[in-house]
């Protein structure tokens, strides 16, 4: 294995892994304690053109499931989100914040109805499972908390509606964006949402049964061939150009969700009760101004951005950029920063201490234009 | 013939009824949306207030009132189908009818090549 990861238990192999690596992956990442594949084709931005034009199959298993199931389950979702979950419906996928007492960012998952008394917590990258199962014992819910054995397959880019009609049957067509339905797949139903890491279109399947994967993978891989379907990943470029933010980078438990954009989120008016109301109150009450923004910035091709560069105004540091990197739609560099005095900033002229060179650029809205 | 701001909300005039929507180009730059919330009806709303909320992928805006007036009617049918939003920002996707305190303020919105010009 490449890239110095130190295999081990520790590090969990997804039910993909073998499809992932007989299609040549040229590393991993590490999500959830489990490999993400982090690249396949020779350049990222190959990878960025096919993505927006073809469909590409992800191995997204890294995105676990945290499994609320019981009388109080909702009871218990709703305590740990400032986002109101009592309207959802049966077939909803919601997006939430998750947040500690403090008003800190713990995760943003999506989060899925199964039934009344059955919810998928579809996660990113911390340990929600083990923050659900502290709550539940504090509280005494009537729950039970697992990871059940539900690995997604993601399906992304424009042709991933035609390739998924062809193999499962066109009610896939009807599935709403953030909505899920169901197919058959070596006699056993699975669920599929419309759904995934990037803003091209697609779908995840939630494979439940370890045991399909390779079948499932091999089954989409073959009949995408006629839709030209490569394998691949989420793509930094795609990512950062539409504004998609990730945990861990852009965001961390020492965010409130009103700096990530994710303020429309949360209910405040104390009309709902949750973990870190009052701190959400007093943030909102104190009339905070640091926001996330994109930064369009100078200087050629920008390094990978592993730790944050700073970003100053006349001299005065406003912020940090977390991700960065070259758009080739925009022909420039493209980064994501949380910014001090966000709305005042918008607009306005910024230099970025790059590794190698400070350069100019400018706070922009997200997602980029 | 319709009128738009800058926050890319278009209006289609009727007397002193205003139907409002979001641009082909706001929904464009949103991306597929999920979920719209509109007010209700007999609100009051004030030009460049927040009116409604639309939640697209991993995300959350405002629609800000184009004009100050009373939430009169909104459409319904975007709870059950919030994608006509995408497929047709023109038409079938309109948010709200607003009747207006002072119709002749449309007048100081753009016209179409102005905001064509805006988001070129």
């Amino acid at each position: 294995m490449s890239d110095g990861l130190n295999m081990s238990r520790r590090i969990r192999r997804t039910p993909y892994t073998d499809n992932v690596q007989e299609a040549g992956v040229r590393g991993f990442t590490v999500v959830n304690h489990m490999l993400l594949p982090k690249a396949y084709q020779p350049s990222v931005e190959e990878d960025y053109w096919h993505l927006r034009e073809h469909v590409q199959l992800w191995d997204v298993s890294c995105q676990r499931q945290v499994q609320v199931t019981g009388p109080d389950a909702k009871a218990l979702i709703q305590l740990m989100t400032p986002r109101d979950i009592s309207r959802m419906c049966y077939n909803d996928c919601l997006y939430i914040p998750i947040i500690d007492a403090q008003g800190g960012m713990i995760n943003d998952p999506v989060l899925i109805k199964l039934n009344d008394d059955k919810y998928w917590l579809s996660i990113a990258d911390s340990d929600v499972l083990l923050y659900a199962k502290g709550i539940a014992y504090g509280k005494g819910f009537d729950v039970d908390l697992c990871e059940p054995d539900v690995f997604p397959l993601a399906i992304q880019g424009p042709k991933s509606e035609a390739l998924l009609c062809r193999l499962f049957g066109n009610h896939i067509a009807d599935i709403s964006f953030f909505k899920y339905g169901w197919i058959s797949f070596r006699g056993t139903k699975q669920l599929i949402a419309r759904s995934g890491y990037s803003r091209q279109g697609g779908f995840e399947i939630y494979l439940k049964g370890a045991h399909l994967g390779p079948a499932l993978w091999q089954t989409i891989w073959e009949a995408g061939q006629d839709f030209n379907i490569t394998p691949g990943c989420p793509n930094l470029i795609e990512r950062i150009e539409g504004g998609l933010f990730s945990y861990g980078n852009e965001m961390t438990s020492q965010n409130n969700p009103f700096e990530v954009m994710l303020g429309k989120y949360c209910v405040i008016d104390g009309s709902i009760d949750y973990i870190g109301l009052s701190a959400l109150q007093k943030i909102a009450a104190s009339g905070s101004t640091r926001e996330i923004r994109g930064i369009l910035f100078d200087g050629g091709p920008c390094p990978t951005c592993s730790i944050p560069w700073p970003v100053t105004r006349e001299g005065q540091e406003i912020g940090t950029i977390t991700s960065a990197i070259w758009s080739p739609r925009l022909e420039r560099n493209v980064g994501l920063a949380i910014i001090e005095n966000a709305e005042g900033n918008t607009g306005k002229p910024i230099e970025v201490k790059r590794p190698d060179a400070t350069v100019s650029g400018s706070v922009s809205y997200l997602p980029f234009a | 013939m319709l009128k738009y701001t800058e926050d890319h909300e278009w209006i289609s005039l009727d007397g002193d009824i205003a139907t409002v929507g979001i641009t082909d180009h706001a929904q464009d730059a949103l991306g597929d949306i999920v979920f719209v919330e509109l007010p209700d009806v007999g609100t009051a709303v004030t030009a460049g207030g927040d009116m409604a909320t639309v939640e697209s992928f991993k995300a959350a805006s405002s629609v800000y009132a184009p004009l100050s007036g009373e939430i009169i009617e909104i459409n319904d049918s975007l709870s059950d189908d919030p994608a006509q939003v995408n497929s047709e920002p023109l038409g079938a996707g309109w948010f709200v009818k607003i009747k207006l305190d002072d119709p002749s303020a449309a007048d100081a919105l753009m016209d179409e090549g102005a905001y064509k010009a805006l988001i070129s």
